[in-house]
C-alpha cells in the first residue's frame, strides 16, 4: 500500500507483506529458508500445505501412503473428484506448490540473495510409508527444522514421535475428531511431554463368548457378522471366530468346565476374583458334538465359488437361495436352540428367540433394490434374509469373472456387498437376541468401519494453529542461531491448545495450556522400564516379539537381551536364521537363564534410538470382565498380558473425570477387562483430549488382529465433553478410538 | 475404478455423521453472501462451500490490485503478479498501464474457482458485481447468512438495519484479521432460535439468543465503558478491530490514502473514544505496518474455521451461538467469545 514502507525493507512478494509486518523481516527470511517435513496429506495435511505455501515456506517434503477417496472431498480441498484413486501427497504437493509466491525480485540494493530463498520452491511428495526405515530414518529427519504431524493413526504418530526425539527435531502434533481437536509441540530439549507420555485408547477386545453366545449390544452383533463374513468369504474358513470342528467344540466344552467355582489369588496386588455362575451349568450340557452350521457353510462356499476354481460351472440362483436359507436356518434357529439347550441363558435377562427364514423370504426382492430405498432404512428380519440371499447370489455370479472383485477376502466397509451382508446378518442376530436399536446400513457402516466424523472447519483450525506454533519454534531457533542463548525454551512460547465444541466458562473455544512435562514413567522419552505380566510358560519369544515388542511397544528393529546374552536381533546386516530356534522357545526356556518371573529383558532399537528394560512377572490364571461379570479369560494366549508397571491404568470407559483411576480398583477392572493395561496420568490438573484425524476403518497390520475390534460406542462420546472445572481451565475427558 | 458421479451422500458422509442428515439438508438449501473477500472470508467460504453451502460473492473491487496481499489459495501470487505486468517494478508508474487492462472484479475472477471447489453446488453459486452502496435494502434479507470484511461502520449498520427490518433471524458477521489477531462481530438476528447440544442426538428446547444486541447497537456501544465478569476493561482486540474499521474506511474515502499516517489517525481516534489508556499498550510502530498489511494465512485459517462453525450453527439451529464478539489471539492460540453489552 505504501511506497515508503517498501523502501525500508528488501523486496517482498506482496502476498507476504502481512507476514513481514507481523513477524519482522528476520523471521520471514527464516521461513523462506527452512526445510519442513510434513507427515500426512489428508484433512489436516491439505490445510497445512495451503498455510505453508501462503506463508512463504519454500522447502517442504510430504510423506503419505494414502490414495484419495470420495469421502475425502468434503474437506481435503486440494483434491477433486477426478483425483480419486491418486496418491494424496502427489496431488496435494502440486496444488500447494502453485500457491507459493514467486521469489522476491532482485533489485540494485539487494542484488544477491542466498540460494535457499531464490531457488525454485520445492514441495516434494514421498508416496510411501513412514515406517520404511530405509527412507525415513533419523538422519533423514535431521535435515528438517520442524516436523509436522497430520496423521490419522496412533502407530505412525508413535513412529514419528520417536524419530523426532532421536533426531532432536521439534514435532508439532495435531489431531481432530468431529468438532474437537488439539495441537501440541513436542521438543526433547525443552523438556516437554512426548506423544507417548500419555496412554492412547486402543481397540476394545471382546471376549469370544460374548460374540459367539451372549451378545448384548449392537456392536457385538456387528463383530459377529464380520466373523460370519470371514466364514463365508474368507480365504481360510478356519480363520473365523465362528469356525467350528470337533476339536474346537470339545475344547470349548472342556474350557467352560475347567476350574469351575474356583477362587484364586492373583499375583498382582492380591485381588481376588470369583468365577461367575454363568459357566457352571455347561459341563453337563454339550449336545451332540457336531457343529450345527459348518456343513451348510461349506456347501455354500463351494456353491458361490469361494472354495472352487473360478471357471467352474455357474450355480443357479435358485440353488444358492435354497442353500442360503439352509445356512441361515442353521445359524439363526438350530444353533440358537442348541445354545438354549445348553442352559446358556439360564441367568440371562432374556432368552433368545430363534428365527427360521421362510421360503418366500429368500426369494423376495431385497430392500436395497426396492424403489425408494435409502441407506437409513431399517430392515425387518425378512428383509435381512432376502438381502443376504441376494448378496450370495451376486457373489456366485461374480465368481465366474476372471478377476472377481467381490467379495473381497477381507471385510471392507466401502465394499457394497460386504456392507449389505454384514448389516443384514448383524440385524438378524439383534432380532434373535432382542438387542436394540436395529441398525440401518448407514449406521452399521459407521460402526463396522469405525468411522470417525471429520469436517473442514476443525482441520482448518488445528492446521492454522500448527503453523502459528511453527512461527514460535522458528523464532526460538533464530534466537539460538544469532547467539541469543540456548535452545530448549519452547515452553515459554508454545502452547498445548484444545479446540472445543462448547465454550468454557470464560468463553474459550480454543483453550491454550502450557506444554506438559514428560511423564517420568515414559519408556520412550524417559527410558523408564516397563513391567509386563504374562504366562511365561505359555508365551514364546515369537509371541513376545510380535505382540509386545513390535505391536505394543512399537519397536521396528529390536535387539532383545537377557543379561549379556542376545536372544534375538534383526536389522540390515543380521542373519535372521541365527535366532529362529529361539523364536519357538517358551520365555522360560530362553538362553541367558530364561525370562521367567522376576527377570529383566533389555530391548534396543537403534533405528529409533530407543532402549527399554522389561521386567517380567508370571501369571497363569487370567480373568476377564464381561459387562461387569468376571469370567475366565477365553481369548487367545497372545491377548492375555498386562503391561505398564506401577502406573495406574485407564478405567474401562474412560469417559469422565471421575473415572480417573487412583488405585487398585480401577487398575484391576481395567487390566482384567482389556487384557492390556494402559496407563494414565494421575495428575488431575491436566486436561486431556486425544483425538485423531480419521477417515478410514481400522488399519491393523501384521499380528493376529482377529480378536481386535473397535468399540464404536465411543463414537457417541465424542461430543460429550466435561466442561468447566471452575477456573477456566478446560476439563475435557474423552475417549476416541484411536485405531483408525 | 469406474469413474462415476459422486453423490451427496458419499461426499458429505463424514460430516453427516457429525451433524445429521436434516442439518445437511438445511445447509444444502442455504446461500451465504460474502462481502469483500479477505483471507478470513475466503477461508469461511472454502469451509462452507466444501460442506455444501452455496456462495454468493459480492466484491466489485479491481482484480488483482485489491487482493494482491491477500493470503488466499483461490488467487495464486504468481498469476496476480503476472496480471500486474508489464510494470517493471511494483508501485512504479502505475496509472497509464493499468488503464489498458480490461478491469475485472474480484467477484468475477473468483467465481469459476468457487464453482470448481465443489461441483455438487453447480449452478447454485453466483456473484454480485454491483457496488455495495448501490444495492437496495431488501437485497440483503434474501440470504441465509452474510459474512463481510473490510466494512466501514456505516456500511455495517446499514446492512444490519435492513436485516432487522425484514426480521429474518439470519446471521450477519463482520470480521477482519490484523497481525496475529482476529476479531468478529456477530449478529444472529433477533428472531433467531437454536437448540443446545446435550449429547449425541439430544437437544434442548428452542432457545433465543439472550441477551440479543443488534449489530447497530453493538457498533453504538461506547467501548470505553465496556467490561465483563472476566475483563476489567474492553478487550484490546475489539478496540483494534474498530479502530482499523474506521482507519480503513478513512483510507478508502480519502482521495489520497496516505494523507495521514496510521499513528496520528490512531492517536486522535483513541482520544475521541476515551480509549487512550487502552491504546497505551499498543506498539504503534508495529501497528502501523500491520494496519497497512494486516493479513497472515494461519490467522485467517483459524478464525475462518471458528466462524465457519458459527455459520453452520446458525443455518442448522444446532449448537450455542457465539454471542456476540469472537476474539482470536494468534500468539497464544486462544479464541473466546465475549459479550458486548451496553
Amino acid at each position: 500500500m505504501t511506497v515508503d514502507a517498501e523502501s525500508t525493507y528488501p523486496p517482498c512478494p506482496p502476498i507476504l507483506r502481512g507476514m513481514r509486518a507481523a513477524l519482522g523481516p528476520a523471521l520471514l527470511a527464516e521461513i523462506l529458508h527452512s526445510r519442513i517435513l510434513l507427515i500426512g496429506s489428508g484433512g489436516i495435511g491439505c490445510e497445512l500445505l495451503k498455510n505453508l505455501a501462503l506463508s512463504g515456506f519454500r522447502h517442504v517434503e510430504v510423506v503419505d501412503l494414502d490414495t484419495i477417496d470420495v469421502s475425502n472431498l468434503n474437506r481435503q480441498f486440494l483434491f477433486r473428484s477426478h483425483h480419486v484413486g491418486m496418491p494424496k501427497c502427489v496431488v496435494a504437493s502440486e496444488a500447494a506448490l502453485r500457491m507459493v509466491p514467486p521469489p522476491p525480485p532482485t533489485t540494485p540494493t539487494t542484488p544477491i540473495q542466498d540460494d535457499a530463498t531464490t531457488a525454485k520452491a520445492t514441495y516434494m511428495p514421498h508416496h510411501g510409508n513412514v515406517f520404511d526405515n530405509a527412507r525415513f530414518n533419523v538422519p533423514y529427519f535431521q535435515k528438517f527444522a520442524i516436523v509436522l504431524n497430520a496423521l490419522d493413526n496412533v502407530a505412525a504418530r508413535r513412529r514419528v514421535n520417536r524419530l523426532c526425539l532421536a533426531a532432536n527435531v521439534p514435532l508439532i502434533e495435531a489431531g481432530t475428531a468431529g468438532y474437537l481437536g488439539q495441537v501440541t509441540v513436542i521438543d526433547r530439549p525443552s523438556n516437554t511431554e512426548c506423544y507417548e507420555c500419555q496412554p492412547k485408547p486402543t481397540q476394545k477386545v471382546y471376549p469370544i463368548c460374548t460374540i459367539r453366545s451372549t451378545p448384548s449390544q449392537p456392536v457385538h452383533c456387528i463383530v459377529w457378522a464380520k466373523e460370519l463374513y470371514k466364514l463365508c468369504f474368507g480365504p481360510k474358513v478356519e480363520d473365523s471366530m465362528l469356525y467350528e470342528d470337533e476339536e474346537s467344540l470339545r475344547a470349548e466344552r472342556d474350557g467352560q468346565g475347567d476350574g469351575d467355582g474356583d477362587e484364586k489369588k492373583n499375583d498382582d496386588g492380591g485381588r481376588t476374583t470369583t468365577r461367575s455362575d454363568m459357566s457352571k451349568g455347561e459341563e453337563e450340557a454339550g449336545g451332540g458334538g457336531g457343529s450345527t452350521y459348518m456343513d451348510a457353510i461349506r456347501d455354500l462356499r463351494s456353491l458361490i465359488g469361494v472354495d472352487s476354481s473360478p471357471y467352474s460351472s455357474p450355480s443357479q440362483p435358485s440353488a444358492v437361495r435354497s442353500k442360503a436359507r439352509e445356512a441361515l436356518t442353521a445359524l439363526f434357529s438350530t444353533e440358537i436352540v442348541k445354545q438354549i439347550g445348553m442352559d446358556r441363558y439360564k441367568t440371562a435377562d432374556r432368552v433368545p428367540v430363534p428365527i427360521s427364514p421362510g421360503v418366500d423370504w429368500v426369494d423376495a426382492i431385497p430392500p436395497t433394490t426396492r424403489e425408494g430405498y435409502t441407506p437409513t432404512d431399517v430392515w425387518s428380519p425378512a428383509d435381512c434374509v432376502s438381502e443376504i440371499a441376494s448378496c450370495l447370489v451376486e457373489v456366485a455370479e461374480n465368481a465366474l469373472t476372471p478377476d472377481p472383485t467381490s467379495p473381497l477376502p477381507e471385510f471392507d466397509k466401502d465394499d457394497d456387498v460386504a456392507m449389505r451382508f454384514v448389516t443384514a446378518a448383524s440385524n438378524l442376530r439383534s432380532y434373535v437376541f432382542g438387542i436394540e436399536p436395529i441398525q440401518s446400513l448407514y449406521d452399521a457402516k459407521g460402526m463396522a468401519g469405525n468411522i470417525i466424523p471429520a469436517i473442514a472447519t476443525t482441520n482448518a483450525i488445528v492446521a492454522g494453529l500448527q503453523v502459528l506454533q511453527m512461527f514460535h519454534v522458528l523464532r526460538a531457533q533464530l534466537d539460538v542461531k544469532s547467539g541469543g542463548g540456548e535452545g530448549g525454551k519452547l515452553k515459554e512460547c508454545c502452547r498445548y491448545i484444545y479446540c472445543l465444541r462448547d465454550k468454557t466458562r470464560k468463553g474459550y473455544l480454543l483453550q491454550p495450556t502450557s506444554l506438559p512435562d514428560p511423564n517420568p514413567d515414559c519408556f520412550v522419552c524417559r527410558n523408564a522400564s516397563v513391567s509386563l505380566v504374562l504366562n511365561t510358560h505359555e508365551w514364546t519369544l515369537d509371541m513376545f516379539l510380535r505382540r509386545i515388542i513390535k505391536k505394543e511397544l512399537g519397536f521396528a528393529e529390536p535387539t532383545i537381551m537377557i543379561g549379556e546374552d542376545i536372544v534375538y536381533e534383526e536389522g540390515e546386516d543380521i542373519d535372521p536364521s541365527e535366532y529362529v530356534a529361539n523364536l519357538a522357545k517358551k520365555m522360560t526356556n530362553l538362553p541367558g537363564g530364561g525370562a521367567g518371573h522376576g527377570s529383566v529383558l533389555r530391548i534396543e532399537d537403534f533405528t529409533q534410538d530407543l532402549e527399554v528394560e522389561v521386567s517380567v512377572s508370571h501369571r497363569d490364571r487370567w480373568i476377564i470382565d464381561d459387562e461387569g461379570e468376571a469370567k475366565v479369560d477365553d481369548r487367545e494366549e497372545i491377548e492375555k498380558f498386562e503391561i505398564g508397571g506401577k502406573k495406574p491404568t485407564v478405567s474401562k470407559e474412560n469417559d469422565s473425570v471421575d473415572a480417573k483411576s487412583n488405585g487398585n480398583v480401577a487398575n484391576s477392572a481395567a487390566s482384567s477387562n482389556e487384557g492390556e493395561a494402559r496407563t494414565e496420568d494421575t495428575n488431575d490438573s491436566d486436561d486431556e483430549i486425544e483425538l485423531i484425524e480419521g477417515d478410514d476403518g481400522p488399519k491393523l497390520d501384521g499380528i493376529d488382529d482377529s480378536r481386535m475390534y473397535a468399540d464404536s460406542k465411543e463414537e457417541s462420546k465424542k461430543r460429550t465433553l466435561v466442561d468447566q472445572s471452575g477456573n477456566g481451565t478446560k476439563k475435557a475427558k474423552m475417549t476416541v478410538d484411536d485405531s483408525v | 475404478m469406474v469413474q462415476r458421479a459422486h453423490s451427496h451422500d458419499d461426499v458429505y458422509d463424514r460430516q453427516i455423521r457429525l451433524w445429521g442428515a436434516d442439518a445437511q439438508k438445511r445447509m444444502m438449501s442455504a446461500r451465504v453472501l460474502y462481502i469483500n473477500l479477505t483471507g478470513v472470508t475466503c477461508e469461511i467460504m472454502k469451509n462452507l462451500v466444501l460442506a455444501g453451502i452455496a456462495a454468493v460473492v459480492c466484491d466489485d473491487r479491481p482484480y488483482p490490485e485489491a487482493v494482491r496481499e491477500m493470503p488466499c489459495f483461490f488467487f495464486h501470487a504468481e498469476e496476480m503478479e503476472k496480471a500486474m505486468l508489464p510494470e517493471s517494478n511494483e508501485g512504479a508508474e502505475p496509472d497509464a498501464k493499468k488503464a489498458k487492462r480490461v478491469p475485472a472484479s474480484v467477484a468475477s475472477v473468483i467465481q469459476p474457482k468457487v464453482d470448481e471447489l465443489n461441483p455438487l453446488l453447480s449452478g447454485r453459486n453466483s456473484i454480485e458485481e454491483r457496488a455495495l452502496a448501490s444495492l437496495s435494502d431488501d437485497y440483503f434479507s434474501q440470504f441465509d447468512a452474510i459474512v463481510a470484511s473490510r466494512l466501514t461502520v456505516p456500511e455495517a449498520k446499514r446492512i444490519s438495519s435492513s436485516l432487522q427490518k425484514a426480521d429474518v433471524g439470519k446471521l450477519f458477521i463482520v470480521t477482519d484479521t490484523f497481525g496475529f489477531d482476529g476479531c468478529a462481530q456477530l449478529d444472529f438476528g433477533n428472531s433467531h432460535t437454536y437448540r443446545r447440544e446435550l449429547g449425541k442426538d439430544k437437544f434442548s428446547d428452542l432457545l433465543n439468543i439472550e441477551p440479543y444486541i443488534s449489530m447497530v447497537d453493538m457498533l453504538d456501544v461506547p467501548l470505553a465503558g465496556v467490561k465483563s465478569r472476566w475483563d476489567k476493561e474492553v478487550p484490546r482486540t475489539l478496540v483494534l478491530h474498530r479502530l482499523l474499521m474506521d482507519y480503513w474506511g478513512y483510507c478508502k474515502n480519502g482521495k489520497n490514502n496516505q494523507m495521514r499516517k496510521f499513528a496520528s489517525f490512531s492517536d486522535e481516534w483513541l482520544s475521541t473514544n476515551n480509549l487512550t489508556t487502552v491504546g497505551e499498550s499498543f506498539d504503534l510502530t508495529h501497528m502501523t505496518e500491520i494496519a497497512d498489511h494486516p493479513e497472515m494465512s494461519p490467522v485467517s485459517a483459524v478464525l475462518g474455521g471458528i466462524l465457519g462453525n458459527e455459520v453452520i450453527k446458525s443455518l442448522t439451529g444446532k449448537g450455542e451461538p457465539a454471542n456476540n464478539i469472537m476474539l482470536f489471539n494468534g500468539l497464544d492460540g486462544s479464541c473466546r467469545s465475549f459479550l458486548l453489552n451496553a
